[in-house]
């Protein structure tokens, strides 16, 4: 269980959700049980069966390189809760990558 | 009879005729919200002015004469996942409790230029993430059949709202049976269309390969009616078919029906409650006494659907859903000490359980270690379960299923089990992953008086098969009513 | 040389479309912050990206331009992480299936030719752009730049030298000018380079590489790539260990630093983007591509040192720009000799544009009437003053050399009484001179020379001049 709980606390990372203890324990056992059932899965053969990532028939879904303006910029920055000089807050950040 | 409880193309006609006007049908719409609403639930958001200025905005079009949709001037209710412009859109969450979207779906935007009117939004499951329409934090959808059942989820305000009259229809969206369970579990119509029918632009992601709009009606017409007005290719939805138009609602009244159905093995095992079973049979007779004939089909891989279909949902829902960040729209943390608390706080306060749950999970299946195993695994699966539908429709037109192993179940009755609640879909699924169209039509009561839905899923594009199908079930069935108890007690005092 | 250096590139290089890469907001630098934003680049609810034509055929140019293989189906991915300029917490990129696969660019070492392998281009998003410490305790966001389509060139670790790597690194830029693809303002930022660097004792396998990124100068680059091999060489002559890791290069200080190490976060969990169908690049429209580049630098620059007798460090400059090599080879056509003509681009012309950047763009010079004069020189029916003379006139209103000669008195005096006679007027106006030079003084013959030459204007033929003047002195 414990292990479960360093798993959790490593997806909670990567999914920037910061989880209370009482959370962690609850997903913990969760994931458990689920990836439990899940594990049926991995024993099916798939040999011959491509991933398959879509399920329309459609390819090359391309516009013309035409300027389009949407308008309502007021309308976009107006849904940010902290906006100043016309841009989106955030608190300092320093590491460029 | 109460306008509420009228049809699109009841209302349709009576508009028409000037019996009545959409300003008198919205404002008896709203009437009725304001009363019933706070019984189901179904309500999130109400926007009376903006409805009054649509319907008279209708009326003058209906007075202009002849050239208007038959959707003009009816009043409609819109899932709280699908972007309204002016209108907030919460998809239920904490998240976007406050978010007014500067656009609309496109399919809203069909509507309105159709002339429908907008009455509100609808409630739901956050985000679309769940069965049962318990996980929303403006508080449970109750079914009109029984308020200590649920609605089904996620698209629970739309069908109860449909099913108890506030509106005359409504959209809502399924991702993995979340327009058809909550159909069937209220006793209205519900379809789901075939992957790329109906533009999703607008449709707020939950996992977009599976995610589709649909019409939630009083009947079948009424569904044919509303696909009519949406259905079509959408330049803003680069998955959007390009194909051309098909009229929906002409010629579903058919005197035979020669067509193959197919009932697969793995829908109807011991898990399936015997009263959806046998109304579910029962139906499948009408179809027959219609000319129909029906055969027996193996999908081996339907043990794998409930996996395959909750890795896949999850993994796109987890990245789907990282643009919650806090920074350009939704609920932001103020106060942060730094950027890793703004996304991490933000994040955990603006997301209820389910949600968090699920990103957890498909977060997990994504994962470098994972991804071969799980992610990449229920991809090869899903296109097992493809292949077994499309070797099916070699031999028939239609698969006949339940649309849920059982009837409208109580409040709280699976919350504490997430696993228990994810299994239920097992029917719905298969349709969602191999992007196939599925029809939820009302076929009977159980015991308690509880209403079952049938779910017909055909070959890609073959709405209007699914419609006829659904049509001749309907003819023999009658359409269902929840009783109004709430209703008259209220009336009474 | 005790170790050996091994170096790769990653070049992103921001597409030259009209509008971003899913959305039709426009491409363009130096806008006001969040003008040129939309429900799509900005990630909102409900927003779906539709791929913008161009992106895609300039990205195949552009590898078709470093002989890649273009992939008959190829797809998009989304590569999720979190940070303030990616709205969506994901790009949009390609993992599996890039566009561009296997491809190599030619550079010249001094003449020496080395290939440098290109083991992928793939079509992505750019994000956008923070502010730093522009209020207290935070920063501001612009999204302008986001969503503008970008590719990124990612070289095989072919390069064995700082100075290979940015000779590699221009090589690219050039060739990304010459299809269009990119107007590789690197000041800008629209071309940015990670050099990805180990070293090693020869014949010992490859070494512990780090990462510096997003380098934008051409000799930044190079000054990195050396500072970063001597700052390796030293961690292991001194027994230590080089740990992977990515680097801030900070070219003022002339020195890079550590990044915060980000090992544990760095799972991108890529997937295959659902939003977006898949790319199948049939052989017509790859053809129709193809026949869209012109021949390249490096072609040229072997031409015009085999087929025309250019130095090499002249034809180089020549072939920098496109715009510049068209001009010299529509002169050099016209006026029939090669190297006078290039002999003015590397001296005048290459003056102008030092003084001007976009000299070339705003004048009335092209190839065209820079040849016609040259022909007039190389006919010697103009001077090199009047030739400097017309090429003012023409950058600055154009028109017709031919015209201008006629209009401005300049062709060349062949007249021999005129020349004779202001031979005569010179001599007698000079006698000291003159007498100076019967008494052996060899210098006072250039000064009568130029006093005969201010008499004719400059406009007659020097030999001509010169031969007279010395026959008048000896008589
Ligand atoms: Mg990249
Ligand atoms: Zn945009």
């Amino acid at each position: 269980m414990e292990a479960d709980r360093k798993l959790v606390r490593k997806i909670a990372a990567l999914a920037m959700l910061g989880l209370s203890g009482e959370e962690e324990a609850e997903f913990a056992r969760d994931l458990n049980i689920i990836m439990g059932y899940m594990n049926r899965l991995a024993e099916t053969n798939t040999d011959g069966f491509e991933p398959m990532e879509h399920v329309v028939p459609l390819i090359n879904v391309l516009r013309q390189d035409i300027p389009e303006g949407f308008g309502d910029r007021n309308g976009l920055i107006g849904c940010a809760a902290d906006v100043r000089d016309d841009c989106y807050v955030v608190p300092s950040v320093v590491d460029d990558l | 009879m109460s306008i509420q409880d009228l049809t699109i193309k009841e209302a349709s006609e009576l508009l028409r005729r000037r019996k009545v006007s959409s300003r008198e049908l919205t404002e008896s719409a709203l009437d009725r919200i304001r009363r019933e609403n706070g019984r189901i639930n179904a309500f999130i958001t109400v926007c009376d002015d903006l409805a009054l200025s649509q319907a008279d905005a209708a009326d003058k079009r209906l007075a202009g004469g002849d050239g208007a949709s038959p959707l003009c001037g009816v009043p409609m209710g819109i899932k709280d996942s699908i972007c309204t412009r002016g209108v907030r859109t919460t998809c239920a969450s904490r998240m976007l409790e406050q978010f007014v979207p500067p656009y609309n779906a496109t399919a809203v935007e069909s509507l309105l230029a159709s002339g429908s009117v907008l009455l509100g939004k609808l409630n739901m499951d956050e985000f679309g993430m769940g069965s049962s329409s318990e996980f929303s934090i403006f508080g449970s959808v109750k079914n009109p059949w029984d308020t200590g059942r649920v609605a089904g989820g996620s698209s629970g305000g739309p069908a109860a709202a449909v099913a108890s009259g506030l509106c005359c229809f409504a959209l809502g969206s399924d991702t993995g049976g979340s327009i058809r369970q909550p159909a069937s579990f209220c006793g209205v119509v519900g379809l789901k269309p075939t992957h790329g029918l109906i533009s999703r632009y607008g449709l707020v992601a939950y996992a977009p390969s599976l995610d589709q709009i649909g019409p939630i009606t009083s009947d079948v017409t009424d569904c044919a009616l509303v696909l009519d007005a949406i259905a079509g290719h959408d330049p803003r939805d680069p998955t959007s078919a390009n194909r051309e138009g098909e009229d929906y609602s002409q010629g579903l009244n058919r005197d035979k029906l020669p067509i193959r159905v197919g009932l697969p093995r793995e829908y109807f095992g011991p898990e399936l409650n015997k009263d959806v079973k046998n109304a579910v049979f029962k139906a499948v007779s009408m179809l027959e006494e219609a000319g129909s004939s029906t055969g027996e089909v193996s999908f081996p891989s339907t043990e794998h659907a409930i996996s395959a279909f909750y890795l896949i949902s999850s993994a796109e829902a987890s990245t789907s859903l990282g643009r919650y960040d806090g920074i350009r729209f939704g609920y932001r943390k103020t106060g942060a000490k730094d950027l890793e608390e703004l996304y991490q706080l933000s994040r955990s306060e603006g997301f209820g359980r389910e949600v968090k749950r699920r990103i957890l999970f498909g977060t997990h299946a994504l994962s470098a270690v994972y991804r071969d195993k799980l992610y990449n695994k229920a991809l090869r699966i899903r296109r097992m379960i493809a292949r077994d539908f499309s070797e099916a429709f070699e031999s028939f037109d239609v698969i006949v299923a339940p649309a849920y192993p059982e009837t409208a179940f109580r409040m709280g009755e699976k919350t504490g089990n997430p696993l228990k609640m994810y299994l239920g879909d097992i029917y719905n699924v298969g349709a969602n992953l191999a992007g196939l169209p599925a029809l939820v039509v009302p076929c009977g009561l159980d015991r308690r008086g509880l209403p079952i839905g049938i779910q017909l899923i055909g070959k890609p594009f073959s709405e209007k098969l699914l419609l006829r199908a659904g049509y001749a079930i309907e003819k023999r069935v009658g359409r269902l009513r929840p009783p109004r108890a709430g209703e008259e007690s209220s009336e009474g005092g | 040389m005790e170790y050996e250096v091994v170096i790769g590139l990653e070049i992103h290089a921001e597409l030259k479309t009209a509008t971003k890469m899913f959305c039709g907001c426009k491409n363009e630098f130096g806008a006001k912050p969040n003008t040129l934003v939309c429900p799509v680049c900005l990630g909102m609810p409900g927003a779906l990206p539709v791929m913008n034509m161009a992106a895609v055929e300039y990205a195949v140019r552009a590898g078709l331009a470093m002989n890649c293989k273009i992939s008959s189906f190829s797809k998009m991915d989304r590569k999720n992480y979190f940070y303030p300029d990616l709205p969506k917490a994901y790009q949009i990129s390609q993992y599996d299936l890039p566009l561009c696969t296997d491809g190599h660019v030619e550079i010249d070492v001094n003449g020496k030719y080395k290939r440098i392998g290109i083991e992928r281009i793939h079509l992505e998003e750019d994000a956008g752009k923070l502010i730093h410490d522009a209020i207290d305790h935070g920063s501001l966001v612009d999204y302008n730049r986001c969503g503008v389509p970008l590719i990124e060139i990612v070289s095989r670790p072919d390069i064995s030298s700082p100075e290979d790597a940015r000779i590699f690194l221009e090589t690219v830029k050039t060739i990304l000018e010459y299809t269009g693809v990119s107007d590789c303002k690197m000041q800008e930022g629209s071309l940015r380079a990670d050099v990805n660097l180990s070293v090693r004792r020869p014949g010992e396998p490859m070494g512990t590489r780090t990462e510096m990124k997003n380098i934008n100068s051409l000799h930044a680059v190079q000054r990195a790539a050396q500072a970063e091999a001597k700052r390796q060489a030293a961690v292991i002559r001194s027994g230590g260990r080089v740990i992977q890791e990515t680097r801030r290069w900070d070219d003022a200080r002339k020195e890079s630093f550590p990044l915060r190490s980000k090992e544990e976060a760095m799972d991108y969990r890529f997937m295959p983007e659902p939003d977006l169908v898949p790319l199948v690049i049939g052989q017509e429209w790859l053809e129709e591509i193809r026949r869209s580049i012109p021949e390249l630098a490096l072609s040229r620059v072997k031409r015009y040192i085999d087929d025309l007798g250019i130095p090499r460090y002249d034809a180089h400059l020549i072939t920098q720009s496109r715009f510049l090599a068209d001009m010299f080879e529509t002169a050099a056509a016209a006026c029939g000799n090669p190297k006078l003509v290039s002999n003015w681009i590397m001296t005048d012309i290459l003056r102008r544009i030092n003084e001007d950047k976009d000299f070339l763009a705003a004048s009335g010079l092209d190839g065209q009437n820079l040849g016609r004069v040259m022909l007039l020189l190389d006919k010697g029916e103009i001077t090199p003053n009047s030739a400097k003379e017309i090429l003012d006139i023409l950058a600055r209103e154009g028109g017709d050399p031919d015209a201008i000669t006629e209009k401005k008195g300049m062709r060349v005096q062949r007249d021999q009484n005129l020349i004779a006679r202001a031979v005569e007027e010179v001599i007698a106006q000079n006698p000291k001179a003159a007498a100076d030079y019967r008494a052996g003084k060899e210098k006072s013959f250039s000064f009568l020379m130029g006093k005969a030459m201010a008499a004719l204007k400059g406009r007659a033929d020097p030999v001509q001049v010169r031969e007279l003047l010395l026959r008048r002195l000896k008589e």
